[in-house]
């Protein structure tokens, strides 16, 4: 997953995370505990920190970031866009 | 840790170096052939840092994910603390912080992150070969009783 996804996920998370938690468990299962405890709040809420903590810490995520608005998101795309497409990147292979 | 090393082409500039997410494209920006989007936005201009939120790969190594993984169960405080001094947290989040259904959630959602980032399967993350095989069969007794 590169890092604008899990961006674009973790300010989805406070939307609900039961399609991935469901997709978890089908593929990794749960303990006893927590299966009695799936649809808790309590724990559900856990879950949504559980994976904004791992978000952050995976891809180094400051508070800016998750502060951004989707329309700084692309600004910030298309800062890097031309930054890459050389408008202002040094030519270095035309120095002798 | 994000990690750099030097342009294999130009031996000049300096480029991100996430090892098994694009390890085989060490090249700078003006070595890169334009089209492979994924592969320019990595790189740095030389002599500048690369800001994190150009490269699109996670900092975290993958083996670093799968130990984070698995120690998971041995308690989460010091990564749930990091992020509250980091980020803050809502004061509902402060009531219930020390209730095992909380903190079993935050161990169950830093897997579900790893698990997707990363692309981990039940083989690896439990070290044991033909367990996913075994667990789903289990499943499928578990469910015809």
């Amino acid at each position: 997953m590169p890092r604008d996804e899990a961006l674009a996920w973790d300010r989805r998370v406070p939307e609900g995370t039961a399609p991935a938690r469901h997709a978890y468990r089908e593929q990794f299962g749960a303990g006893r505990i927590a299966e009695m405890v799936w649809n808790d709040s309590s724990f559900t809420l856990g879950v949504e920190y559980g994976i904004r903590i791992a978000l952050a810490k995976a891809f180094e995520l400051t508070p800016e970031d998750l502060s951004e608005s989707e329309l700084e998101s692309a600004a910030l795309y298309d800062r890097l866009l031309l930054q890459l497409t050389g408008a202002d990147m040094p030519d270095t292979r035309s120095t002798p | 840790m994000t990690t750099y090393a030097t342009c294999q082409l130009c031996g000049e500039h300096t480029v991100c170096a996430h090892v098994g997410m694009h390890g085989e494209y060490l090249l700078c920006a003006l070595c890169a052939i334009p089209e492979m989007a994924i592969v320019i936005a990595q790189f740095r201009r030389p002599g500048q840092a690369m800001p994190a939120s150009y490269c699109p790969a996670p900092s975290l190594s993958r083996s670093e994910a799968l130990a984070w993984y698995r120690a998971v169960p041995n308690g989460i405080d010091a990564d749930f603390d990091a992020w509250q001094v980091r980020f803050g947290v809502e004061r509902m989040t402060d009531l219930v912080k020390e209730d095992v259904r909380f903190t079993l959630g935050v161990e169950t959602g830093i897997r579900i992150a790893l698990a997707r980032v990363y692309g981990l399967t039940l083989d690896e993350v439990t070290d044991e070969p033909g367990y996913a095989q075994r667990y789903a069969a289990w499943a499928r007794r578990r469910s015809d009783t």
